[in-house]
């Protein structure tokens, strides 16, 4: 057994440098004088994190340390013609014991641009697209775009990522210069990519083998950036529904989920400093599927002040909260509504995270990140099956070293 | 002028967040102290780190040297207000008015022309112009910029590449290509 687990272990290791090897090989291609592979833009990420936990897991054993945290892309985009443009990624993701394990297709668009002037554009895509929401959901796998090495749990929840990342659908976008500033517009209609951990994510958690048919996402969103980069703000809008059917047995019945979600996302930066938050507002609700109706009204946000030291090094310290009922902060409703069987403590997590980053080059970064938990909402029951020993306050702490092309 | 440029590193805040860190860190001590250790041992090397990079940073010097922007010589754009450069520098546009593609070179995001660039013409962050690309690189909705190592490598590329756009600095000889005014 132990032989065995050893052996995936090796296995893995090997398939991470077959990806540093790749990387590495294709990124001598990408230079601007070697012109291999004609038109095609090719470009690539990969980042080994290692995770440490007082208590509780997340991502892997990670009371004992996990490494069972990385990411690797390799993508392609070429320009066929003046206004068509196709480009797909495939995506090596490892979340502790979260699935899919292994490689998937992460993106394949084409891209249809009807209008091209330099004040203005728009276009149509289609394909998997990467849903627009918030600032960071679309390069959320990519280490050096992010502002640091978890994002705000509440609102990019890793163990949800599949409702929220990329769907199957088609897309129409546009960009007007205006005011000293550029104003961008993108929105989608389509399929969510989902697995079967997503159904029990989207019941809450609640274990189930049932299955969710006829789901459609509409997502939108509005930023206004001004030209200088100094201030930019966003409005976006994630509508999602879909039809649940239990398993035989289970003490669900079927009916419809529905989740919206309404987020603000705001980032100023003046001189050395840049202040990031967005709030986010999200409506579940279950029609039938727990007998009678059930609306749970929760909210999310964070506010991020960062330092830039220099070219190279930056720091950061995060408030993040999140709120499974807004109006039932300390989860005593929560926890009643279970009888007892889930602790209050599963509603909400207050997190105070401080970071420090190291970027000596466009390709490498490195990072450090410490954060003290209060609370579990966004601590995944698939790392910690027991919910009875999940404990409310908790630290993580995070190492992660990521490099691209 | 040195000594000033000392005092205010003692000052600088993220020293602050340094010792809240290691503050943190001890108090977690009792629970996890392989965690605590690492984080300790991490930020006291990375600090010191950062005492070593400011400091050669200072040392660098600034020469503000001036920028100029340059272009294939049969590309059409007479007048190039400071919107329409941003749009092209971040990749939103692909097209010149005639209809031919845009293909924007740039040096190393740590290129000191590179900065001086961003700094003085485009009036953009670094940070800004990089999120920008990042997004079309990663997202497949567009594409980033060809680099070049160096500014011969620059004038070489874009006197060869019908519709290429970029940047170099005030009086290195740029005979093969054409200077574009920005209004």
């Amino acid at each position: 057994m132990s032989r065995c687990k050893r052996l995936n272990s090796i296995k893995q290791k090997l398939r991470q440098l077959l990806c540093v090897g790749c990387a590495i090989i294709f990124s001598s291609f990408s230079s601007a004088e070697n012109h291999f592979l004609g038109e095609i833009d090719w470009h690539g990420f990969i980042s080994q994190s290692y995770v440490n936990t007082n208590q509780n897991e997340f991502m892997g054993t990670s009371t004992d340390g996990s490494w069972d945290a990385n990411e690797a892309g390799l993508n392609a985009s070429w320009r066929a013609t003046n206004n068509l443009q196709l480009a797909a990624q495939a995506l090596y993701k490892r979340t502790g014991n979260a699935k899919p394990k292994g490689t998937r297709l992460d993106y394949a668009i084409i891209d249809w641009r009807i209008q091209d002037r330099l004040e203005y554009g728009m276009g149509l895509r289609a394909g998997r697209l990467k849903n627009p929401y918030g600032f960071f959901n679309e390069t959320r796998d990519v280490a050096a775009t992010r502002p640091s090495i978890l994002l705000a749990e509440g609102i990019y929840l890793s163990y949800l990522r599949e409702l929220i990342h990329s769907s199957d659908s088609l897309g129409a976008y546009g960009h007007l210069s205006t005011l000293n500033g550029t104003l961008s517009f993108d929105t989608i209609f389509g399929k969510p990519i989902f697995n079967s951990g997503s159904v029990r994510s989207l019941l809450g958690g609640t274990p189930t083998n049932g299955t969710v048919n006829n789901e459609q996402a509409s997502i939108s969103r509005l930023i206004y950036e001004h030209g200088s980069g100094a201030w930019r703000a966003a409005l976006s809008y994630t509508d999602f529904k879909a039809e649940f059917e239990p398993a035989s047995g289970e003490p669900y019945q079927a009916g419809d989920i529905k989740v919206n979600q309404l987020m603000v996302s705001a980032e100023f930066n003046w001189r050395e400093w840049q202040l990031l938050s967005e709030y986010q507002w999200r409506t579940i609700h279950y029609l039938d599927i727990f007998g009678s109706d059930v609306k749970n009204k929760g909210i999310a946000y964070y506010v991020q002040l960062g330092y830039q030291y220099s070219a190279e090094w930056s720091a950061f310290i995060r408030k993040d909260d999140t709120y499974t009922d807004a109006s039932d902060k300390d989860g005593k409703a929560y926890t009643a509504r279970f009888g007892g069987a889930r602790p209050a403590h599963n509603a909400f997590a207050k997190n105070i995270v401080y970071g420090l980053r190291y970027e000596p080059s466009f390709a490498w970064s490195f990072s450090a990140e410490y954060h003290r938990v209060n609370g579990t909402t966004w601590l995944p029951d698939l790392e910690n099956p027991v919910v009875s020993e999940q404990q409310q306050y908790w630290n993580l702490f995070l190492l992660q070293g990521a490099y691209r092309f | 002028m040195e000594s000033q440029q000392y005092i205010r590193l003692y000052f600088r805040p993220l020293y602050f967040v340094q010792t809240a860190l290691i503050g943190l860190s001890l108090m977690s001590m009792s629970k996890n102290s392989l965690t605590t250790i690492i984080a300790f041992l991490a930020f006291f090397l990375l600090s010191i780190n950062i005492c070593v990079a400011e400091n050669t940073r200072l040392n660098e010097g600034d020469a503000q040297a001036q920028q100029l922007i340059i272009a294939h010589p049969e590309v059409e754009a007479p007048a190039l207000n400071l919107n329409e450069l941003r749009s092209i520098f971040s990749m939103r546009a692909r097209l010149w008015p005639d209809g031919s593609p845009i293909t924007v070179v740039v040096l190393g995001d740590q290129h000191r022309t590179h900065r001086q660039f961003l700094t003085n013409t485009l009036k953009m962050l670094p940070h800004q112009l990089r999120r920008h690309w990042d997004r079309y690189i990663y997202s497949g909705i567009g594409q980033g910029p060809i680099q070049v190592n160096n500014q011969e490598q620059m004038i070489r590329f874009i006197s060869t590449t019908p519709g290429a756009i970029g940047y170099i600095n005030t009086g290195v000889p740029h005979e093969q290509v054409q200077t574009l005014e920005l209004h």
